[in-house]
């Protein structure tokens, strides 16, 4: 039974946990937030005095019941991680609420560093990083407080200070050395928690774009890096369309399926021009992944990481729950028609028989004015350039014919308007035309590497060509031609949209040293998303590499050996000094020695003789030649030890003890040798 | 399971040996993960598989900063609990029966060892924890005295969790100790037997408390102590009256515990240390006589502690000396 | 040493002969600031050595002798009504003198002998619910006849660390005895003159106070009260008020020697004076056996770190 009130440990944890509590704010359910507010102004009052009795276990267990059922039941809907989360903080709530004796203290102690694991999830920044190291040696704070009580909380801060500052050099030693292994077992992913792409696009439902400044993914590339009108990052090959929706096509779903399971790869062979580049995603929690058109491993690490499906569509193996690295090189001028013509052609002219009957109207006088493919996609593409079409984010809905609605009654729409309505067209033209989303654009920080955001998502189409197989065809950009060549911000700024975008923030870019400073935290941050969250085998491998050159066993075995007498030394330096304890001081050493010489000629001070006295023994008891350096090197002793000196005096006594200790010596090895 | 402590007590005696004072070393500390530590590890471990299924570099640095921590806890740990140096303070003799206060010293001049720590007897549950920040020395250690003899002082067992608790540093001090444990006093009635003829000289019909009492006035007699004196009676104006107190000093005789009735040898024993602390209260004259070691009449603390030795030790089995 | 001092100690030499030992250690205390016990037998010239301490530092000198029917009102005062004037007047009483020779305090009962401890304490006495202060500088030099203890109370332990030093007289040598009776037969008048006037010596008690102690020494004392509480063998560990007895005498026998600073030799001369007392209560104990302070003393290495 331990008591909260005045309780420095307990006050630390409870404010520790509430701020895990409130970080986890998107995971975490509101009513077990209340709970957990609940249970740290309980653990105040407590701690405050304000109040003296924790809640009965009999209460407490009435609570955990209700809070279990209550749970239970939305636990379906949360999946495995969160439900996960939810219950440790819900359990921690509750447990924090009856904190009785030392092994609930320990035990809350251990849930909330697993919460802050757990908060690496969710967040990666830089500056949640340092939030949560700052929780995490707060709660060592806490643990200090617990097992010192006595010690004063600055104490204990420098204390757990110390220790931190001691135990980092270790833990970036075993992060850089220990091997990094793959995941052990596929991890649950939280729908809920999927941010980017959507899987699935119903452009008449949505009344406003959402969109975000988040980013999306970083790409460094080596040599050439393509033109903004270039910058198409493919993801999502959608190829399902029911009238309102695209989605990726079921079909290609069991087809891939098929594929993998006889592991038989999609492999496109490529030549041309090609761009190479590496790309670190954020998480996404999805499996899709970016590249410019169509694009293949280029390095055995991520050829074994991705998946090339036949729609020349790249899937990670593994969901990208965290930052993920791969390297891959793109030929843009290539063909996409390798893939078995039969199976794309099925798919890609699939539509609904009913529904947009102004449409189908249209595509069929057009169609007759213009059986040529290519004569007719261009006469699709002129009827967008030359009608009043308006490029907007804020479009109004359409939810009943939509394709219908929006080409010849509000002509007002962004990219997937646009890419859904010509690829309808197409395909009731009996041209394949599927739908693509992704990226288009990003920002080029200097030359060094290039930051594509959320808000760069584009929606774009691709039809078949009988020679050339999928072309790409980008309507958006005959009607905002602005939006491809300078980015979303250029052309909604013409739109005069700047309200409630992301970049209403950037009103301010106009202030320099502002503009200087973003760019550089974004410098910071790419730092740390490559080195820090994408530092994974092959970095890993790289970086060992440059450190030691080629990898023999030899070698290894020599680095891991040399690690841990590494770490060894740390310890040592750590240590060592206070292992060794106090160290007697120049001047009391010599004193010391002083004694040894005089022990040589068998005269000993007691045990409790001061120096004085033993100074006047050793006088009655040797002849001057002996005594008199004796008596100087007391002088000085006791000068030292009993008297004010300062500075100056003591390194002049030092010196001068030397001096005299030299001449009881040579005297001491005379006298010896009579 | 009582040969394997037997085992383990054998080796503590090697490795531990009795002393007066310890200064801990890396002989006599031992140095393990406590309970919370292993639920730390199992935290890294936690960290470091759901790190590496969500390949979240930063879960996995968080699992190596605390596995760092926990390798510093553990110099930590023994340099803290390593500058301690334990002492076993005076200790005065018990009575069977009683609790005794066993008082522990604990040097840490300069502070150099902080944090709680806990001290109990080996083997033994119940256990008081110290601040070594803000302590009182010594330690006071309870321990009951059950039989009458020489205390074996069992080994004193000595735990430490700082800083983190994460590591449990402990070790089981053996102190060198005389400490005597008479027998629990039994009130009974002095019986003074002379040893001339081996009769009663004196069966004193004082009841088992009574000594130090109020017993009767009587008239002053020249050379009396003045605390005598009643002087409530001289001021009614009664004359120079002082309070006669139950006294029997002067009253010469030898204590034997062959002329004891008590069945039991035990039960003589403490019979005899009451008559011994109530003779030597009464400032008498007294002999002690165990059969086998006979104490010469004395009187005063000195043979009162001389007697109830010879009572704590007392083996009648033993062929004895004369004192 | 301080000439004055020396003139002081000098004649005071001549009129306790051959006690120089004494002597140094009642001025040590005296510079102390602290109050004197000497515990002896009668006739060991215990009166003397008060009488010439009074009258070479130049103080009022009073002479109380401690008898059981002794009441505290007759040491310290009394308020008497003055019918001239209708009211009360203070009559002080012996205590307000600068030094006060209580001789054979053991005889008066507990009460006059805790009246006097507490005065000595807090160098005030409260009478009538009035508080008067006391002289400066206030000493008092206590005697006890360790002998013939029948009808006298013993100090306890408890009031008798109140006095900051016991020193033992002992009888004199053949010389210095013999030298006594030769003078006492010519008959010299040798009444000590003031040799140095109370400013001066309340500055030579400041100087004390500002005698260096340093950091060993300070351990050396720990060391050696440590050791008295922890070991078996001493009956009455030293407490904290006879470590900071043991300092402040220790500064003062310094300060006798002429340094400003204190060794361990000081802490060794002082000891038995200041610690034995304290240790253990009466003399009568003392069976032969080696002191307490010198078990202490060699138990502890003054130089070890």
């Amino acid at each position: 039974m331990i008591s909260s009130s005045k309780n420095h440990a307990h006050i630390i944890l409870t404010l520790v946990f509430l701020c895990i509590s409130l970080s986890l704010l998107a995971p975490v359910m509101g009513w077990i937030l209340i709970l957990v507010v609940c249970a740290v102004v309980m653990r105040s009052a407590l701690y405050l005095d304000l109040h003296k009795h924790a809640p009965s276990v009999r209460t407490l267990n009435l609570l955990a019941l209700l809070s279990a059922i209550v749970l239970a039941y939305f636990s379906l809907q949360l999946g495995v991680l969160l439900g996960m989360i939810n219950l440790l903080v819900l359990a921690c709530s509750l447990k924090l609420m009856q904190l009785r004796s030392i092994k609930d203290y320990y035990q809350l102690i251990t849930c909330c560093g697993f919460l802050i694991g757990c908060g690496f999830i969710f967040q990666n920044s830089i500056g949640f990083s340092l939030f949560y190291l700052v929780l995490t040696l707060l709660l060592l704070l806490s643990l200090a407080c617990h097992i010192s009580p006595s010690l004063g909380i600055n104490k204990n801060l420098k204390r757990i200070a110390v220790m931190g500052v001691q135990a980092l050099p270790i833990a970036v030693l075993l992060f850089i050395v220990l091997p990094k292994i793959g995941p052990l077992w596929q991890m649950p992913t939280s729908k809920s928690h999927q941010t980017g792409l959507a899987e699935k696009v119903t452009p008449g439902d949505i009344a406003q774009l959402s969109q975000s400044a988040d980013l999306a993914f970083r790409v460094t590339f080596s040599g050439n890096i393509p033109l903004p009108q270039e910058r198409y990052w493919r993801a999502i090959v959608m190829e399902e369309f029911d009238g309102k929706t695209w989605r990726v096509s079921p079909e290609r779903k069991a087809i891939q399926r098929q594929y993998k399971q006889y592991n038989k790869e999609f492999k496109p062979v490529l030549s041309g021009r090609y761009f190479s580049y590496q790309i670190i995603t954020e998480p996404t929690h999805q499996n899709w992944l970016y590249s410019i058109d169509i694009g293949v491993p280029d390095s055995p690490q991520s050829a074994n990481q991705i998946w090339q499906s036949h729609e020349y569509q790249l899937t990670s193996n593994t969901a990208l729950v965290s930052n993920f690295q791969y390297s891959l090189r793109s030929f843009p001028d290539a063909l996409l028609n390798q893939a078995l013509y039969s199976v794309d052609h099925r798919i890609n002219t699939q539509r609904p028989d009913s529904g947009n009957p102004e449409t189908q109207r249209w595509v069929k006088n057009l169609r007759r004015q213009f059986p040529n493919d290519q004569e007719f996609i261009n006469q699709v593409l002129a009827f967008f350039a030359e009608q009043p079409f308006e490029y907007t984010l804020q479009p109004p809905l359409m939810q009943s014919n939509p394709v219908d609605t929006f080409l010849f009654e509000q002509q007002q729409g962004f990219c997937s308007h646009y890419a859904s309505a010509m690829a309808y067209i197409l395909r009731l033209a009996d041209i394949p035309a599927r739908l693509v989303t992704g990226y288009q654009g990003g920002e080029m920080r200097e030359q060094d590497y290039m930051s594509v955001y959320q808000y760069d998502a584009h929606a774009w189409i691709e039809a078949w060509h009988s020679d050339k197989g999928w072309q790409r065809y980008d309507p958006t950009a005959i009607v905002a031609p602005n939006r491809v060549t300078f980015g979303l911000k250029t052309a909604i700024e013409e739109a005069a949209e700047l309200i409630d975008s992301p970049f209403s923030l950037d009103g301010f870019s106009s202030i320099a040293w502002l503009t200087d400073v973003r760019l550089f935290l974004q410098d910071i941050d790419f730092v740390w998303t490559k080195w820090i969250l994408g530092f994974d085998k092959s970095a890993q491998k790289d970086l060992i590499k440059s450190l030691i050159g080629e990898l023999t066993p030899k070698k290894l075995a020599l680095f891991g050996l040399s690690v841990i007498g590494l770490i060894g030394l740390l310890l040592a330096f750590f240590f060592v000094p206070s292992l060794r304890g106090r160290k007697r001081d120049y001047i009391s050493q010599y004193y010391q020695k002083s004694e040894k010489l005089l022990a040589k000629l068998h005269i000993y001070r007691p045990k409790s003789q001061g120096p004085l006295d033993f100074a006047n023994s050793v006088e009655r008891k040797l002849p001057n030649s002996l005594h008199q350096p004796f008596n100087q090197v007391t002088q000085i002793y006791m000068q030292h030890q009993y008297t004010k000196t300062t500075q100056q005096q003591a390194s002049h006594n030092k010196a001068l003890m030397k001096i005299q200790w030299l001449r009881l010596k040579k005297a001491v090895s005379r006298q010896l040798k009579h | 399971m009582f040969g394997w402590q037997a085992v383990a007590e054998r080796w503590l005696n090697k490795r531990i040996p009795e002393a007066h004072k310890y200064k801990l070393n890396y002989r006599s500390i031992f140095i393990f993960p406590s309970r919370f530590g292993g639920l730390f590890l199992l935290l890294c471990l936690g960290l470091f598989i759901l790190g590496s299924n969500y390949q979240n570099n930063l879960m996995i640095f968080l699992c190596y900063f605390l596995l760092s921590l926990f390798l510093l806890n553990l110099f930590i740990a023994y340099l803290n609990f390593a500058k301690l140096e334990v002492q076993l303070g005076k200790v005065k003799h018990g009575f069977a029966g009683e609790k005794l206060q066993i008082p522990i010293w604990i040097h840490n001049n300069k502070r150099v060892s902080n944090g709680l720590l806990k001290l109990n007897f080996w083997k033994l549950k119940h256990s008081v924890n110290i601040d070594l920040d803000d302590s009182t020395y010594p330690v006071y250690l309870p321990l009951d005295c059950e039989a009458r003899g020489k205390l074996k002082l069992p080994r004193v067992t000595l735990t430490s969790t700082y800083p983190l608790g994460l590591i449990s540093c402990w070790t089981h001090l053996a102190f060198v100790s005389d400490i005597l444990i008479y027998p629990k006093p039994l009130a009974s009635k002095v019986r003074l037997i002379s040893k001339d003829d081996l009769a009663e000289v004196n069966e004193a019909d004082s009841t088992a408390k009574g000594h130090d009492d109020f017993d009767s006035l009587a008239p002053y007699k020249q050379g009396e102590p003045l605390y005598h004196v009643a002087w409530k009676q001289v001021a009614k104006g009664q004359g120079m009256i002082s309070k006669q107190f139950s006294n029997q000093s002067g009253a010469t005789g030898w204590l034997m515990l062959a002329s004891l009735r008590a069945a039991d040898i035990e039960q003589k024993l403490s019979e005899l240390c009451f008559q011994v602390i109530e003779l030597t209260r009464n400032n008498s004259t007294f002999g002690l006589d165990l059969g086998n070691l006979k104490i010469e009449p004395s009187s005063g603390t000195e043979h009162q502690n001389a007697c109830l030795k010879a009572l704590a030790l007392h083996s009648p089995y033993l062929k004895g000396v004369n004192a | 040493m301080h000439p004055q001092l020396q003139d002081a100690m000098n004649q005071v030499s001549q009129q306790v002969i051959g006690k120089p030992k004494q002597i140094k250690l009642a001025f040590t205390c005296l510079l102390a600031n602290g109050h004197l016990l000497i515990e002896d037998l009668p006739g060991m010239g215990k009166t003397t050595l008060s009488h010439a301490l009074a009258g070479v530092f130049g103080l009022d000198f009073s002479r109380i002798q401690f008898t059981s029917d002794l009441l505290p009102a007759d040491m310290l005062g009394l308020n008497i009504f003055d019918s001239t004037k209708q009211s009360f007047q203070f009559h002080p009483g012996p205590i307000f003198n600068q030094l006060i020779l209580a001789d054979e305090i053991n005889r008066a009962s507990p009460k006059t002998q805790s009246a006097l401890l507490e005065a000595m304490e807090e160098k005030q006495v409260s009478l009538d619910g009035e508080t008067r202060t006391l002289p400066t500088p206030f000493f008092v030099i206590g005697t006890q006849n360790p002998m013939h203890q029948s009808g006298t109370y013993p100090l306890p332990e408890s009031q008798l660390d109140r006095f900051l030093m016991r020193i033992q007289l002992g009888y004199p040598d053949w010389q210095a005895e013999k030298t006594m009776l030769l003078e006492q037969n010519i008959n010299v008048n040798k009444t000590p003159q003031p040799s140095l006037s109370i400013a001066t010596f309340i500055q030579m008690q400041e100087q004390v106070m500002k005698i260096n102690v340093s950091d060993a020494i300070l351990e050396y004392i720990l060391k050696l009260v440590t050791h008295s509480r922890e070991n078996e063998g001493f009956p009455n560990p030293l407490s904290p008020r006879a470590s900071k007895a043991l300092l402040q005498a220790s500064k003062a026998w310094a300060f006798l020697h002429g340094r400003d600073y204190v060794i361990p030799e000081d802490i060794q001369a002082v000891l038995p004076s200041v610690a034995e007392h304290r240790m253990r209560a009466a003399l009568s104990d003392f069976n032969g056996q080696t002191s307490l302070s010198d078990r202490l003393l060699e138990a502890i290495d003054p130089l070890a770190a």
